[in-house]
């Protein structure tokens, strides 16, 4: 075979060992989070109609997307993103299931980066979704599953919270194009004061130059509060998060939370609060997610919608960058055997298994092959049920 | 500690002077010998030297907290951070030049535009909604129009004397560059603290 066809496509990686047991441990203790909290599992499929996304979300570029067709010739989709699957499946199949509907996912998402960026074109997702409530207390459920996942990690985090009413108001009030709107917020969201600036210099906007620098923790508040003057939709935004602040507060989350007014996520889809999570060695945020109310309604099912999604690849990485390997596994033993000592070789291999330890039958036809696998493997104990009897010993 | 990616070369030599004005020891980064990582010794705050394009992939990747990188490196190259501070120097500008008294949308004839600096004269050209082709050129990219290779080309231009000892002149202005303080997504909020000391010190010195 040609060497070019023997390597993975650009954006995509192998996983062996340690580096696979590790986006394991890592999904399933997010995934404990999920159902204990009373998530239930759900699957999409890999491929789904490319229109579906298309039509859902206006962000999503078309050259971002993997294309193949089926057997019709219609055009599908590798799922760029796990949210729009989900939320079709419970504007159809779930159409008449109860609500509240709460779904936890660990599935991967494919996207079509530029050539040596060194970013993933495959990226495992592990998130949830709540559909079917719309208050505060569903953000908050939100919002503390996503606390208690990163939790597990083991790693400094912190987790932002804001609202993208805040800066819709804002800007809704400045009579601008929707182009400018569009530039606008990719200069708020980049923080890039550079380019807001130059733009303001026509315009003559504080609320422009000062908006990215709302982060923080509860001094911003008092900014956010001048800055919206007397424009009740963002004060009542900002009202919002300054409740979910407080509360979280109080429940014992101060340390990890902070907020960003500024926050609007690429995604047009969010309507609220929205939410994005931090960890140590990680060069991106590793969690994204927020309130999309008006999601399902294009699927013809009126009802919101909060969730988000935790990168696990940027996790497992970052776990790498600090050193934190789970531990390398060997086998208790291995045991050598012939036809006649099968039924003992099964049954001793079974009573180490009950006790918990790893061992292993030998795959080996003699015993100085099966040696050299333990030693290879660093398995310390050999076991050889033969005695000897067919001479392997020598 | 907070980690900054400096562009090396001119950029490098002006934003030592910025540093040490903020009131950094930057004894190390005078006598550099063949190191790559310096401490400023009075802070905890290290530096590596690297080429611009680099500086980029190091925040976006986030094993360098702070850059400091022209715009015409980030306008070609870059996405995935903040921009939080224009530093004021290594002023220029992208330039749409040729051969000098030829009016460029002239014809009907299919434009071809050389440039090192491929994306950019993309975005420019779509931003109009103009179709050129896109010739990428490594070195000096003047010789393209006289060679008949182009009929025009995006590049920087400070003074303008090579475009004017070559027969050449600009056509218009593509966009305005300085040097710009970039900072990854992740640092920005997890650093806070530290970043927003050394943002306010560094943005007191800057010349207007």
């Amino acid at each position: 075979m040609q060497k070019q066809n023997m390597t993975v496509p650009e954006g995509t990686r192998d996983l062996l060992y340690r580096e696979a047991e590790l986006y394991d441990s890592v999904s399933m203790n997010f995934e404990r989070v999920y159902t204990q909290m009373g998530f239930s599992r759900i699957c999409t499929p890999a491929v789904e109609n490319y229109e579906l996304f298309k039509a859902v979300n206006r962000s999503l570029m078309q050259e971002n997307i993997y294309k193949l067709t089926d057997n019709t010739g219609r055009l599908l989709a590798i799922r760029p993103d796990n949210t729009t699957p989900i939320a079709r499946v419970v504007a159809t199949k779930l159409r008449n299931a109860p609500l509240v509907q709460k779904l936890c996912y660990n599935q991967h998402i494919y996207r079509v980066n530029s050539e040596n960026s060194g970013m993933r074109n495959e990226i495992l997702q592990s998130g949830i979704e709540l559909v079917g409530a719309g208050g505060i207390k569903s953000d908050l459920l939100c919002i503390m599953t996503a606390l208690d996942a990163l939790k597990t990690i083991g790693l400094n985090f912190k987790l932002e919270i804001g609202h993208v009413g805040y800066f819709n108001a804002l800007i809704s009030k400045m009579s601008l194009s929707e182009e400018e709107i569009m530039d606008v917020r990719s200069f708020v969201e980049a923080k890039n004061f550079v380019s807001l600036n130059m733009f303001d210099k026509n315009l003559q906007n504080d609320v422009i130059r000062k908006l990215p620098l709302l982060y923080g923790n509860e001094e911003v508040f008092a900014e956010a509060e001048t800055l919206a003057g007397d424009n009740a939709e963002a004060l009542a935004a900002l009202d919002y998060v300054r409740e979910l602040y407080t509360t979280l507060c109080g429940a014992g989350y101060g340390e990890y939370i902070m907020v960003d007014m500024s926050m609007v996520h690429k995604f047009d889809y969010y309507t609220g609060t929205v939410i994005r999570g931090y960890i140590d060695h990680a060069g991106e945020p590793v969690l994204k997610g927020g309130r999309y109310d008006k999601l399902l309604e294009k699927f013809d099912y009126d009802v919101p919608a909060t969730g988000f999604a935790i990168n696990v690849c940027a996790v497992a990485d970052a776990l790498i960058k600090s050193g934190k390997l789970p531990a390398e596994k060997h086998s208790y033993a291995v045991i050598f055997y012939d036809t006649d000592s099968l039924n003992a070789a099964i049954e001793l291999m079974n009573s180490y298994r009950e006790r918990g330890l790893t061992c292993e039958l030998s795959a080996f036809e003699t015993l100085a092959e099966t040696e050299e696998y333990a030693k290879a493997m660093n398995i310390e104990t050999v076991i050889d049920l033969t005695s000897g009897k067919d001479g392997d010993k020598a | 500690m907070i980690r900054i990616a400096l562009t090396k070369g001119r950029i490098e030599k002006k934003a030592v002077e910025i540093l040490q004005r903020a009131g950094y020891d930057c004894t190390e980064l005078e006598d550099k010998g063949r190191k790559l990582v310096f401490k400023l010794l009075n802070a905890d705050i290290e530096v590596v030297l690297a080429k611009a394009a680099d500086v980029i992939t190091y925040i976006e990747h986030g094993v360098c907290d702070v850059g400091i990188v022209g715009e015409d490196t980030i306008m070609e190259r870059g996405k995935y951070f903040h921009e939080l501070l224009d530093l004021n120097f290594g002023k220029c500008k992208f330039a749409l030049a040729g051969i000098k008294g030829k009016d460029f949308y002239e014809g009907y004839t299919h434009k071809v535009i050389a440039s090192k600096y491929p994306n950019v004269t993309k975005n420019y050209f779509n931003s109009k909604g103009i179709d050129v082709e896109i010739v990428k050129i490594e070195g000096s990219v003047e010789l393209a129009p006289i060679l008949k290779l182009s009929d025009a080309i995006v590049d920087i231009v400070e003074t303008g004397s090579t475009l004017r000892e070559n027969g050449l002149e600009v056509y218009e202005d593509v966009a305005y560059i300085s040097t710009r303080l970039i900072v990854n997504t992740a640092a920005i909020k997890l650093k806070k603290k530290e970043i927003d000391e050394f943002t306010s010190r560094i943005s007191a010195q800057i010349e207007e």
